[in-house]
């Protein structure tokens, strides 16, 4: 078969000594900033990318590249579950659960988890890479700004289910977001909302701040307020592999989450964080008990985990195929490889075959060695938690601060986390949850921004969010989601006033 | 009286000599080259190329420095500010220059010709009009009699409101007295996608981010908005060989530095410049990233400021953008 031969023809090339090492190097890197909160893959790259000019052989340079963006999605779970702060935007979603098994002393079956079901999904991703990446783009093309739009309402309504508190706290906590997405320029129209003549505010507030404020900074503020509780987790820190429940239980939503995410990371614009706060809604709804989602339920961990991960790796379908960036590091690669002399659009394939398939087998190298990385590291990782605190939190600080420095070169995006910061620690004050928030955040603009083009496109037709099929697919799924997550609620009422009428 | 008066002179003679000194003196550490757009993208390819050739041969380490922010405002700004030594330059070109001075809401807190010396230009970057290989169109004038066709129904996108792109098509449209409906994007990249599937016409883009696409058939060029054929894609015709004269533009990128920067350190590093873009290994790496490489000198430069800005003047009031002033 074709596609052995071309496997054949990448893992030849991806086990040559000189990429070896560098995709080595690729994911230590990665799964180095991943951990460090507030840098990321975005800056990582783009202060790597001058070096890799240098490099005779553009493959090596992108498996050095690829390395670092997928290995940070292993990194950005590990500091997710020990100190409440996700290292990338994805592993917002794993603080939810991942943070509680910590303080309930189980950090070290979390942390194996995450593991495990991003190998899990890093693998199956590869293989879908390799086998269906022309017609996975293809997807890419159907989708349209209509169909996006139907995609979003559909994750705004995922949010909801996010809650596992009050319902009407997790709708104000994303109205709220949405209102923060408000500030920047508008693209449909060109102006410049509450901007207030900053020209940083112009491109509105990066999600990495809030991020960064709220989860980093805010958490700070409230343990400083509380200093004994932090002392508790180092004695009470227990096994570190998961139990063969704990294993079993996983092995659903990692499957979920790696064809929640494969699907999702192809389309442009939020692919990868989207499909973890899906999965998690998914998991939350599917579970026979969801009121332990929030209080440390493994599935909330693998499911995110897994979708986080293949959602990274397929956001390279469209660049490979298409040469369409999905996202900013993809953009990165893009120029990448026509610094090398590299078109990257649909004949990369047949012109350079070698760079196409050692990319891809290098990927699965990549999560191979990420995966033996990571699980002894985890006694290490755990020690963390036993660096007194007042040593760990200037560090938090420290490196939030270069992160947020490092999107802009601008110490405004610095100062923009203080807000946030108070924010943050209101929030932990009035038991409010921020993952509805940054989800808002991230939905809100892209929802209103693909609402009017498909209406300028069709020129003030609303019909056209149902008559095209895909779309109305994805808010019949909508509506049917908000059915679902109010019936209990509807049905309660309902037997409520039954059982007064029959008394 | 004589004593006093000899030694003024002689002051004022050795502070001339200082600021010689200093000039010759100059670079004697890094200098840094601000772009006002994101790292990694093209423009930092484009400054690069300059920035390396300068440092090898200058003796100085000339660094780029990325800014990206407010569409371009942020970094534009930041050199316009700083000192006038020769140590911090701007890499950016017409969209800053030209057109940003027409669109931007509010009052810009520089001025174009004003705040900035150009040192010399650096690259140019014809347009190619695209349309999806799925459209019917043989040509420019099939595209645009459909549009007249239909009026008020056929969608050109663009990288952004008050774009080069925008302002460029705009003028097209009004010149071929057609009304298209102008849809914005957050950049090429998405631009691009909804061109390919047919949802859009027809856009504008350079070289580089319709390559991939090109090769593979999946959007044919209509024509290149350059004044003369691009020897890109040869066989592309001129927007005016399509039968629009008039409507031709391009974007360049130059080097600028702040006003008040000494005579000498420009004449340096314009020398320099000129020197490494009129080579072949110049025209050749920036012929990779899909720019012409272009050494004309800093007056030049300026003329076609002034140029663009009237050109484009009525294009945006006719366009709803001119900021009411």
């Amino acid at each position: 078969m074709e596609l052995l031969s071309h496997l054949a023809l990448g893992f030849g090339a991806a086990l040559s000594l000189d990429n070896l090492f560098y995709c080595f190097v690729g994911v230590l890197l990665g799964t180095l900033i991943g951990v460090l909160p507030g840098i990321g893959p975005v800056a990582t790259i783009a202060m790597l990318l001058p070096i890799t000019y240098q490099m005779s052989d553009p493959t090596t340079a992108l498996i050095m590249l690829a390395g670092i963006y997928y290995g940070a999605q292993y990194g950005g779970s590990t500091t997710a579950i020990l100190v409440n702060l996700p290292g990338e935007i994805s592993s917002v979603v794993t603080t939810l659960d991942g943070y509680q098994m910590a303080r309930k002393g189980r950090p070290g079956p979390a942390l194996a988890i995450a593991a495990i079901g991003s190998f899990f999904a890093g693998t199956v991703a590869t293989l879908l890479i390799a086998g269906f990446a022309p017609p996975l783009a293809e997807v890419a093309f159907k989708f349209g700004p209509a169909e996006y739009f139907s995609l979003m309402v559909l994750g705004l309504i995922a949010a909801v289910v996010l809650a596992h508190g009050s319902i009407v706290k997790a709708l104000a906590m994303v109205v709220l977001g949405l209102l923060i997405g408000m500030v920047g320029t508008d693209v449909n129209s060109g102006v410049a909302r509450f901007s207030f003549d900053i020209p940083e505010l112009t491109d509105g507030i990066d999600l990495a701040v809030v991020a960064m404020g709220i989860f980093g900074f805010g958490e700070i503020i409230a343990n400083l307020e509380q200093r004994e509780r932090r002392e508790i987790f180092a004695n009470k820190v227990g096994r570190l592999l998961p139990s063969m429940a704990e294993f079993k239980a996983s092995i659903a939503p990692i499957v979920r989450g790696t064809a929640l995410g494969s699907l999702l990371g192809i389309l442009p614009g939020g692919g990868a964080v989207l499909s973890s706060f899906t999965s998690y809604a998914v998991e939350k709804k599917i579970s026979k008990t969801p009121e332990r989602f929030g209080h440390g339920a493994i599935e909330g961990v693998a499911g995110p985990e897994a979708a986080n991960n293949a959602g990274a790796q397929t956001s390279f379908i469209p660049m490979l195929t298409l040469g369409i960036p999905t996202n900013a590091v993809m953009a990165l690669m893009v120029a990448g490889m026509m610094i090398h002399n590299i078109q990257p659009g649909p004949q990369v394939m047949t012109s350079n075959p070698t760079l196409f398939w050692g990319l891809i087998a290098s990927m699965w190298v990549g999560n191979l060695m990420l995966v033996i990385l990571n699980l002894p590291l985890i006694g290490i990782w755990i020690k963390l938690l036993t660096v007194p605190y007042r040593v760990l939190y200037p560090a938090i600080l420290l490196f939030c601060g270069v992160g947020a420095y490092s999107l802009n070169n601008n110490v405004f995006d610095v100062f923009m986390t203080i807000p946030f910061a108070i924010l943050g620690y209101v929030f932990r004050k009035l038991d409010c949850e921020a993952a509805p928030l940054l989800l808002g955040l991230v939905l809100g603009k892209l929802m209103e921004e693909y609402l009017r083009r498909a209406m300028t496109i069709s020129r003030g037709d609303w019909s056209v969010f149902v008559t095209r099929p895909l779309s109305a697919a994805l808010l019949a799924m909508a509506v049917a989601l908000l059915v679902i997550v109010f019936l209990p609620a509807i049905a309660r009422k309902r037997s409520e006033a039954f059982a007064e009428e029959e008394s | 009286m004589h004593a006093g008066l000899f030694r003024m002179c002689l002051a004022v003679a050795l502070a001339g000599l200082a600021a010689i000194a200093n000039a010759q003196s100059w670079p004697t550490r890094t200098v840094r080259i601000v772009i006002p757009y994101a790292a990694g993208g093209g423009v930092d390819g484009a400054a690069r190329l300059v920035a390396n050739h300068l440092s090898q041969t200058l003796g100085q380490n000339f660094v780029v420095d990325a800014k990206p922010g407010g569409a371009t405002v942020i970094g534009t700004n930041a050199v316009a500010h700083a000192a006038p030594d020769g140590y911090t330059l701007l890499f950016t070109g017409s969209s800053t220059m030209s057109v940003l001075p027409l669109v931007h809401p509010t009052a810009l807190p520089f001025d174009p010709l004003k705040d900035f010396e150009p040192i010399g230009m650096v690259s140019r970057m014809p347009f190619f009009l695209v349309t999806s290989s799925s459209q019917p169109y043989r040509g420019l004038a099939d595209l645009m009699a459909d549009a007249r066709a239909k009026p008020g129904q056929l969608a050109f996108a663009s990288n952004g409101i008050g774009s080069m792109v925008h302002l460029g098509i705009a003028r097209l449209t009004q010149s071929a007295a057609v009304d298209m409906i102008h849809v914005p994007y957050p950049g090429f990249a998405p631009a691009l996608t909804d061109v390919v599937a047919g949802r859009v016409a027809m856009t504008m883009a350079d070289l580089a981010p319709i390559k991939g696409q090109l090769d593979a058939g999946a959007v044919k060029p209509l024509a290149v908005s350059s004044a003369g054929r691009s020897h890109f894609l040869p066989d592309v015709p001129t927007l005016a060989e399509a039968g629009y004269p008039g409507t031709e533009f391009e974007i360049w990128l130059a080097l600028f530095a702040p006003a008040g920067t000494p005579q000498p350190v420009i004449d340096t590093i314009g020398k320099a410049m000129r020197g490494y873009l009129g080579s072949p290994e110049a025209r050749e790496a920036y012929g990779r990233l899909g720019h012409e490489a272009d050494a004309s000198d800093g007056p030049s430069v300026r003329q076609r400021i002034v140029n663009e800005q009237k050109a484009f003047a009525p294009v945006a009031a006719a366009a709803g953008l001119a900021r009411k002033q």
